[in-house]
């Protein structure tokens, strides 16, 4: 597992709106991209369909018009977002944002490792000990594992 | 005609087993229903008991016990006058080309010289495939047409290899032949086998078998051969290329005449015969056959493939390119030598792939076209309709699993959760690939196959492709949802 694809980072956020502020903030600042360009792409994709699974957990997402390898950025936060609802209707405080070019290519570097990942999440006992993690770094450790 | 369109009738029924509507027999047998009708009204007013019974609405099914009543009657009859007819053909075939006194047949068959006129017209009918001629004299009938031809003529009519798909099938279906005889061919056959360490798989197992029988009955009666093959400048290269082949069908002939007792060379242009069938036969595990029209094969094997693919609006696995190569190479050769490969499985074939069939069909005479080969015997297109067979079957199970393609904004995100969930809960769906909303209308066009989209976010496709939209974590009020559009999806497939 190459180190782009988990940066993790623990954070105090309220709200959807600060959540994107300081996600779109991070990435920008890492992809050398405009924050509104980021912010922009992620209430898009937030205003298709809500990407909040359950337990809290939700993986927002960033999609660029450049080529690069896909990566994720993890955030837990201490306080429960109050206007974002998971599945199960609990509140989310645990961010798994995905961050990717708009053209996925099969053989870029992390593609493999972000399905396997994925695949991690389809497993109700990964979300559960997730649910559990206490900050971002045992989140990313999890999905390593 | 009439007796054929009956006969297939009662073959389709008693091959479906159940009612089939007069538009299924009719698109089936590719006659109008009306001449489904007038057949079937012509079949139940033969018998005292009818043996297709009808119902409004559900169409016709066959009354076995009836059909089998009926069936066991008439095969007395029917099988007397063919057999007389089989007999007098492999009279004249071995025969061949001398004449044989209208005396003699008259009295060995015990007919009337009447009998024997009507005969002669049914010989002629069926003698044409073989492209050969019954010519009748005054005192005297005779069989015209290349020595080829009449051994491919003798090996259907007096070893029936054309309804027979093992040699041991043949030894039970022939009880009059000579076991020795019948033994020894056999012992050549294995022979050559164990030289040149491979095995032949149907129908050259059966042909090459039939080649040495019908050689070896052939030398018993007629001697003379034609001599001119072996200056056949094309047939010289082959041999230079393929000696091991040449030397096995040479110890083949040595052991004929050792086992004939002849001690001149007038056997010797078998070794030709016997070499040129050989070379068209393929070897499982031998690959010491060399074909000069390896590029032509492949190229054959191509257009067959997109043809049918065309015709049959299926994808084959392009895993079926190398299996269908090997024959077609053997059969470019067939062509080429004019070697005919009876099909004892065509009628089923037919039967039970009429579709394929035909594609296979429409792409061999294009074949034949484009390469400029000779036309492509219905025996011939059988066999090669038999690998699409496969496939096509396996690609149209109804109880095959639904394609799914898997959809969310990136293709690598959401979709990647869902599909793992719904490999684990829905078996009767095969996911094919996620892909990115962007990428929705070359996903179609490229996957043909594909029968249901499964989406975490809506998208905007208008065509006839079910289109099931999901959460981010495929709950089991999703898992419903898609498990009642699989179920309609495997209803209508039954029902078309």
């Amino acid at each position: 597992m190459t180190e782009i694809l988990l940066k993790t980072c623990d954070r105090d956020l309220t709200n959807q709106r600060i959540a994107f502020q300081v996600i779109a903030g991070i990435v920008a600042c890492k992809m050398n991209v405009r924050k509104e360009t980021v912010l922009q792409s992620l209430s898009t994709r937030e205003k298709i369909a809500n990407t909040a699974l359950v337990k809290g957990v939700a993986i927002p997402h960033i999609i660029l018009d450049r080529n690069f390898s896909p990566w994720l950025l993890i955030f837990k936060s201490n306080t429960l977002i109050s206007d974002w609802n998971c599945l199960d209707n609990s509140k989310v405080n645990k961010l798994i944002c995905l961050i990717v070019p708009r053209v996925v290519k099969k053989s870029s570097s992390g593609f493999r490792e972000i399905i396997a990942i994925m695949n991690k999440l389809a497993d109700d006992t990964v979300i559960t000990k997730i649910n559990e993690a206490e900050n971002a770094a045992e989140i990313a450790q999890i999905l390593k594992r | 005609m009439r007796k054929e369109i009956s006969q297939e009738i009662i073959d389709y029924l008693k091959l479906h087993n159940k009612f089939i509507t007069s538009e299924e027999l009719s698109n089936g047998l590719k006659v109008s229903k009306k001449t489904i009708a007038r057949h079937i009204n012509s079949i139940n007013n033969k018998y005292s008991k009818p043996i297709i019974i009808s119902q409004r609405g559900r169409g016709y099914e066959l009354n076995y016990s009836n059909y089998l009543n009926v069936a066991n009657n008439n095969v007395q009859n029917d099988s007397s006058t063919q057999l007389r007819q089989e007999n007098m053909l492999a009279k004249l075939l071995f025969a061949s080309p001398s004449e044989v006194k209208i005396y003699d047949l008259v009295n060995s068959l015990y007919i009337s010289e009447s009998v024997l006129r009507n005969d002669e017209r049914q010989i002629s009918k069926k003698i044409h495939k073989w492209n050969l001629k019954l010519k009748s004299k005054q005192r005297s009938v005779q069989i015209i047409g290349t020595e080829k031809d009449i051994r491919s003529a003798l090996m259907e009519v007096v070893l029936h290899i054309d309804k027979s798909t093992d040699i041991e099938t043949l030894r039970k279906n022939t009880s009059q032949l000579d076991q020795k005889d019948f033994n020894f061919a056999l012992s050549q056959v294995e022979m050559a086998l164990r030289v040149l360490n491979g095995s032949l798989p149907y129908p050259y197992n059966i042909n090459f078998f039939a080649h040495i029988y019908v050689l070896l009955i052939r030398a018993k009666k007629y001697k003379s051969m034609d001599k001119s093959i072996s200056l056949d400048t094309g047939l010289q290269a082959e041999i230079k290329m393929n000696p091991e082949i040449f030397s096995i069908c040479k110890s083949i002939v040595t052991n004929i005449k050792k086992y004939l007792g002849f001690d001149n060379k007038e056997l010797d242009p078998e070794v030709y015969y016997l070499f040129k069938y050989l070379l068209t036969s393929r070897f499982n595990s031998f690959d010491g056959i060399v074909l000069d029209d390896r590029d032509l094969a492949d190229e054959v094997t191509d257009f067959f493939i997109c043809k049918v693919s065309n015709y049959l609006h299926c994808d084959f696995s392009p895993s079926i390119k190398n299996e269908i190569k090997n024959h077609v190479l053997a059969m470019i050769s067939r062509l080429k030598m004019k070697i005919a490969l009876p099909n004892a499985l065509l009628k089923d074939i037919k039967l039970e792939y009429p579709q394929v069939f035909k594609a296979t069909k429409k792409a061999a005479k294009l074949v034949s076209q484009k390469f400029n080969l000779p036309i492509i015997s219905d025996d011939e297109t059988g066999f090669i309709c038999l690998y699409f067979a496969k496939y096509y079957e396996e690609n149209n199970k109804p109880n095959k699993k639904i394609k799914a393609y898997v959809i969310c904004t990136t293709g690598i995100g959401t979709s990647g959760i869902i599909s793992t969930k719904i490999k684990n809960t829905i078996p009767e769906i095969e996911i094919v690939g996620l892909a990115s909303n962007y990428n929705i209308e070359t996903i179609i066009r490229n996957k043909p196959e594909i029968e249901l989209l499964i989406s975490t976010v809506p998208i905007n496709y208008q065509g006839d492709i079910p289109v099931e939209l999901v959460s981010a974590f495929f709950t089991k009020k999703d898992e419903l949802k898609v498990k009642n559009v699989v179920r309609k999806i495997i209803n209508d497939r039954n029902f078309a």
